[in-house]
């Protein structure tokens, strides 16, 4: 091993940081979805859980986890972003 | 042997503390639904008016925090074999662990003593009630100490006397317990001292970690009665 | 490792060993069964205990707070107007990166390369003291704005979520600087991967329990 993090990690770093912006320009108010119910909100938090699972499976390195512990980390952010969205939306 | 009879005995106490401290509550009626700081004057008083039930229950639910002290001592006969030479941690478990006995005890004590004497004027009540209360939810220093050095002491164990994830479910354990002095800044809501993240969650948590460590205990105490798992441990060591 | 791990028998299951491990007799003491095992825990396994227990404490309070804002909205996104959205943003971003560098110090370690990993770990730790400076200076803005944790729900809650988390910066520092003196002392991989990787982790938990109350707290609320 030569100590250097595979370009995948850069990669996902690069998408976080893409996708931190994209949701808080979306939630500035200045976003063109302004009009559709909630539908901003929506793509907030589905952009957050994404970014979420994300570091878990590149960052957190669990991808080569035992299934088991990613299930585990996987079923909380499924329950966690359906239960924001549907607190948020409905 | 008597010992380990004695032992296994002490870390029975600890899943037997919340069986009859639950069942003491809800005879007295402190649960399903404890009362609140928003609870009203008559409410309270009310509630210490069905002397005989709120006595009952409350005494046996004194009886039942009080299980926590032979449960203290079995972990501290574990972390004594965990830490060695100079057993500190082991010493701060066992006075922070007596010291949470006692902020068991006093608090249910109190209130046996509000319904003693039901006729009380409302604002004696309300005032006992009060203290009782804020003195139950509040203190969670010693609680936290005590966890804290559990946890450390099991991750520094060489010996694996018990589970290390025991150590981290010790870690949480003490989290949990820091949004409880909030209970003094909110009258109502999940923040006061009927709320789900003080009242219940610690409820829940302490619950846990009275449990887990009864069981992982009688575990550790039956596997170095065995000579046998003795040594496997020996070798896994 | 459990006493359950080391005796197991490494072509069985996980979830079937130790049960009656004494059946298979003392194992020989030779080190856990290497690639046997389906996948590799980051850390130990414990340590995901306190960390999926920990993300499911904020959880709780996070669905409970959007629960208590479906019952006043308005007044949720009025103060949710007075949170200074351009710190939340940047402290996520100054997350997100001190993430990246850990994961690169944690391969930088485990590849023996040790000044790397030590100034990647510094500058985590930078990051770390950007975050805790910026959240001073929000604190220090709202409360001299007037807005305290009894200011109503809305900044009950921010302040519980954001102090909690900033314990959580605090101790995660910690650890940080504990990983940084065993690199100092240059303690190799095998010795020390656990314990760098379960810093990790909970580094990256860190990160991402701010996503989380960075969207809802600051973002969706005042929508």
């Amino acid at each position: 091993m030569n100590g250097a993090a595979p370009r995948r990690v850069t990669v996902v770093f690069v998408g976080l940081v893409v996708a931190t912006c994209i949701t808080w320009w979306l939630g500035s108010g200045s976003s063109p979805t302004g009009g559709a119910l909630g539908l901003a909100a929506m793509l907030t938090v589905l952009i957050a859980f994404a970014k979420i699972y994300f570091i878990g499976r590149d960052f957190m390195e669990l991808r080569s986890a035992p299934s088991g512990l990613r299930a585990a980390f996987n079923v909380w952010v499924g329950a966690v972003a359906v239960a924001a969205i549907a607190l948020v939306v409905v | 042997m008597l010992t380990n009879r004695i032992l296994t005995l002490c870390a029975w106490a600890g899943p037997a503390t919340v069986v009859v401290a639950l069942i003491g509550w809800l005879v007295a009626g402190v649960l399903p639904i404890p009362l609140g700081s928003e609870s009203s004057v008559e409410k309270v008083v009310n509630f210490y008016s069905h002397d005989t039930r709120v006595l009952a229950g409350l005494v046996i639910s004194t009886l039942g925090v009080s299980l926590v002290f032979p449960l203290i001592a079995v972990i501290g006969v574990h972390m004594v074999r965990m830490e060695g030479r100079t057993p500190i941690l082991t010493f701060l478990q066992l006075i922070t662990g007596a010291a949470t006995g006692v902020c068991l005890l006093l608090p249910l004590l109190l209130m046996t003593t509000i319904a003693f004497r039901p006729d009380r004027s409302p604002e004696l009540t309300m005032t006992l009630n009060d203290i009782a209360w804020l003195l139950f939810i509040t203190p969670i220093a010693p609680f936290m100490i005590q966890n804290v050095a559990i946890g450390v002491a099991i991750l520094n164990d060489k010996r694996q006397t018990l589970p290390r994830w025991v150590g981290y479910v010790n870690f949480w354990v003490a989290f949990s317990f820091i949004p409880d002095p909030l209970a003094f800044f909110f009258h109502s809501g999940p923040f006061a001292w009927r709320g789900i993240f003080i009242f219940w969650l610690a409820l829940t948590t302490y619950a846990i970690f009275l449990i887990v460590m009864g069981l992982t205990l009688r575990k550790a105490i039956r596997e170095s009665a065995d000579p046998d798992l003795s040594a496997v441990a020996a070798t896994a060591a | 490792m459990t006493h359950a791990q080391v005796r197991g028998d490494p072509d069985l299951p996980e979830f079937l060993w130790g049960s009656d491990g004494v059946e298979d007799g003392p194992r020989p003491s030779s080190p856990r069964p290497a690639k046997t095992r389906p996948g590799h825990t980051p850390g130990e396994a414990g340590l995901w205990i306190f960390i999926l227990g920990d993300m499911t404490l904020f959880a709780a309070i996070l669905i409970v707070f959007l629960w208590e804002r479906r019952s006043d909205p308005v007044v949720f996104g009025e103060s949710a107007h007075q949170l200074i959205q351009p710190i939340g943003a940047a402290n996520t971003l100054v997350l997100v990166l001190s993430s990246y560098l850990v994961v690169r110090a944690v391969f930088a370690h485990r590849g023996g390369r040790y000044p790397q990993a030590r100034r990647l770990v510094a500058a985590a730790v930078g990051c770390a003291a950007v975050f805790a400076g910026l959240k001073a200076f929000e604190y220090y803005s709202e409360i001299s704005s007037g807005h305290t944790p009894s200011s109503g729900t809305f900044f009950t809650f921010y302040f519980v979520l954001t102090g909690l988390h900033l314990l959580h910066v605090i101790v995660g520092t910690v650890l940080l600087l504990a990983w940084q003196a065993m690199l100092k002392g240059r303690r190799s991989w095998t010795g020390s991967q656990k314990v760098a990787e379960g810093i990790a982790s909970y580094w990256h938990m860190v990160d991402l329990l701010w996503v989380a109350i960075f969207t809802l707290v600051y973002l969706v609320s005042a929508e």
